[in-house]
C-alpha cells in the first residue's frame, strides 16, 4: 500500500513535533530509578549477609570437627596455669629442667593414674609465671610446641596454686615431665588460669586421623547399600530421635487445633 | 543543562556512558529527547498526562535495556519503538485497540497544499485526537512511524486486513477534517481581507 498525501501531511509535521515537558517530570524518573537501585541493593546486601553467615557457620562447624572427633582417642594435655609472679631465678631453673625433660623439682606423683595405659602421668604442682608456663609447653615437645592450641583462657580469684600440668603420651617412652617448684609465697599479681588444650599426632595413629566424618558417614551409607547394620553413633545422630520430636511437635499443633475448634464450636452453640 | 551537554558530545559516547549507568548521561538523555518523545507517546495516547506516564515508563525501559541496543541502527529510531511499544502497550491494558474489522473503503485523495503550509502540529493532534483509538494507531505506526501492514497486524494482534481497512477508515477521517478546516480556514482569510 502506498502512502498518501494525507500521510505525508502529517507525518512531516508530527513526526519531529516536541511538545512541552511538564517540569517536574525527570524528578518522577528519577525517584524511580533510585527505588529500583535500593531495591537492588537491599537484595544484594541480604544475599551477601547470609552467604557470609552460611560460610562462617560452615567454616566454625569444621573447625571445631576434629576436636570433638578425636577428644576421646587423642592424649589431651591440660594445663591450667595460674599467673603468678616468680623470680627469673626460678624461671631460668624450669627452663633448664623443661631441656633435660627429666627433672623434677617438686611433684607429686599422680594417684589418678589410668590403670588400662601405661603412660606416665604425672600432676606437677609447680608456681609459674605465665611467660615460663607458655616455655614450658613449648619447649617440652617439639610436636606439642606445632599444636598446642589455646581453646580457652578463663579469670579465676583462686588461691595461690600454681601450674598444673597433665600431660599424657602413650607413644614416648620417656615420660615429660612438668616440674617447677612450689613456692605460694611468691604469689603477687593477678589469678589467671589458661586452660590449654593440647592434640598432637602419633606417627601409628596418623591413618587413623583421616577418617573424617564424611568418610565415616560413607561407610555407613555403604552399609545401608549392602543391607548390613548401620551405626548411628558413627554418623552423629540417631533419625528415630528426630523422628519422635517432629511427632511430638505435629501432635502439639494439632491439640491446639483441635481446642480452638471446640472453643469455636461452643460460641457458635451459643 | 548547557553545561552537562558539552560532556557527551557524540552519540557513540553518550550511549557506552549510558551502558554504564551514569546518571548525568541520563540526565542528559532526557533532556535531549523528551520533548520529542512525548510527542510520540501523545500521538497514541488519549490525554497529555497519560502521554507523561507512558514516556515516564519508557525512560526507565530505556535505561533499563540500554544493553540490548546494538549500534547497529539509529540510537533514536530504537527509543521511538521503545515508546512506541510502551504506548501500545497502555492502549492494550486499557483494551482500546478494537479487534473487529470495518472493511469501508475510503476514497481520499486531496492536495492539502493549503494545510501543509498553514496547518500548525497541534491542530494535527487535536484531529488524531478524534478518531477512534484503533484508527488511530494504525494510522501512527503506518503513516508517521512507518510500519509495514504486517507488522502493524503482529503488534496490535489483529489481521493485515484489518490493519489496512482501519487505515483506509482513518485517512478518510482525517482527510474529512483537512478539508473542514481549509474551509474555515479560508473563509477567516476571506474576512480578514474584506474587512481590511
Amino acid at each position: 500500500m502506498k502512502k498518501q498525501p494525507i500521510d505525508d501531511l502529517f507525518a512531516k509535521k508530527l513526526t519531529n513535533w516536541e511538545p512541552k515537558v511538564s517540569p517536574d517530570l525527570w524528578v518522577k524518573i528519577e525517584a524511580k530509578q533510585k527505588k529500583k537501585s535500593r531495591h537492588l541493593g537491599g537484595w544484594f546486601w541480604s544475599v551477601a549477609a547470609s552467604l557470609t553467615l552460611l560460610l562462617t557457620t560452615g567454616y566454625l562447624l569444621w573447625q571445631n570437627q576434629p576436636t570433638i572427633l578425636t577428644g576421646s582417642e587423642k592424649e589431651i594435655v591440660q594445663t591450667e596455669i595460674k599467673r603468678l609472679d616468680i623470680a627469673p631465678a626460678e624461671e631460668k631453673g624450669i627452663a633448664s629442667s623443661v631441656n633435660s625433660t627429666i627433672e623434677t623439682a617438686a611433684t607429686e606423683e599422680s594417684t589418678q593414674k589410668k590403670p588400662e595405659t601405661n603412660n606416665a602421668q604425672r600432676y606437677a604442682v609447680a608456681s609459674q609465671s605465665a611467660t615460663s608456663a607458655e616455655n614450658l609447653t613449648e619447649t617440652a615437645h617439639p610436636r606439642v610446641r606445632e599444636l598446642v592450641k589455646i581453646a580457652a583462657i578463663e579469670r579465676k580469684a583462686v588461691e595461690s596454686e600454681a601450674l598444673v600440668a597433665e600431660i599424657s603420651e602413650p607413644s614416648l617412652s620417656q615420660t615429660i615431665e612438668v616440674l617447677a617448684a612450689v613456692s605460694k609465697a611468691d604469689v603477687v599479681s593477678e589469678n589467671r588460669i589458661i586452660r590449654a588444650n593440647v592434640d598432637w599426632d602419633e606417627p601409628g595413629k596418623a591413618e587413623e586421623r583421616k577418617d573424617s566424618r564424611f568418610a565415616k558417614i560413607i561407610q555407613q551409607l555403604k552399609n545401608v547399600k549392602q543391607g548390613e547394620v548401620v551405626d548411628w553413633k558413627e554418623v552423629g545422630f540417631n533419625p528415630k530421635k528426630i523422628l519422635a520430636r517432629a511427632d511430638e511437635k505435629i501432635r502439639n499443633e494439632e491439640d491446639k487445633v483441635s481446642r480452638k475448634y471446640q472453643e469455636f464450636k461452643g460460641k457458635t452453640k451459643l | 543543562m548547557s553545561r552537562i551537554l558539552p560532556l557527551f558530545n557524540q552519540e557513540a559516547q553518550l550511549v557506552k556512558a549510558l551502558k554504564r549507568a551514569e546518571p548525568k548521561a541520563q540526565r542528559q538523555l532526557y533532556e535531549k529527547y523528551a520533548s520529542r518523545m512525548l510527542g510520540v507517546c501523545m500521538r497514541y495516547a488519549p490525554d497529555h498526562m497519560i502521554a507523561e506516564d507512558i514516556l515516564v515508563e519508557g525512560f526507565m525501559k530505556v535505561f533499563d535495556k540500554i544493553d540490548q541496543f546494538k549500534s547497529e541502527g539509529s540510537f533514536e529510531g530504537w527509543m521511538r519503538r521503545i515508546m512506541v511499544n510502551e504506548s501500545l502497550g497502555y492502549l492494550r491494558k486499557r483494551r482500546q485497540i478494537p479487534e473487529t474489522a470495518d472493511m469501508t473503503e475510503a476514497e481520499c485523495i486531496s492536495d492539502n497544499s493549503l494545510a501543509d503550509e498553514a496547518l500548525e502540529a497541534e491542530e494535527m493532534m487535536q484531529m488524531i485526537a478524534t478518531l477512534p483509538p484503533g484508527y488511530r494507531a494504525v494510522f501512527n505506526l503506518y503513516a508517521i512511524e512507518g510500519y509495514s501492514h504486517a507488522e502493524i497486524a503482529e503488534k496490535l494482534s489483529i489481521t493485515e486486513s484489518t490493519s489496512k481497512s482501519q487505515l483506509h477508515r482513518a485517512r478518510a477521517l482525517l482527510q474529512q477534517r483537512v478539508t473542514d478546516w481549509e474551509e474555515e480556514f479560508k473563509k477567516k482569510v476571506a474576512y480578514e481581507e474584506a474587512t481590511y
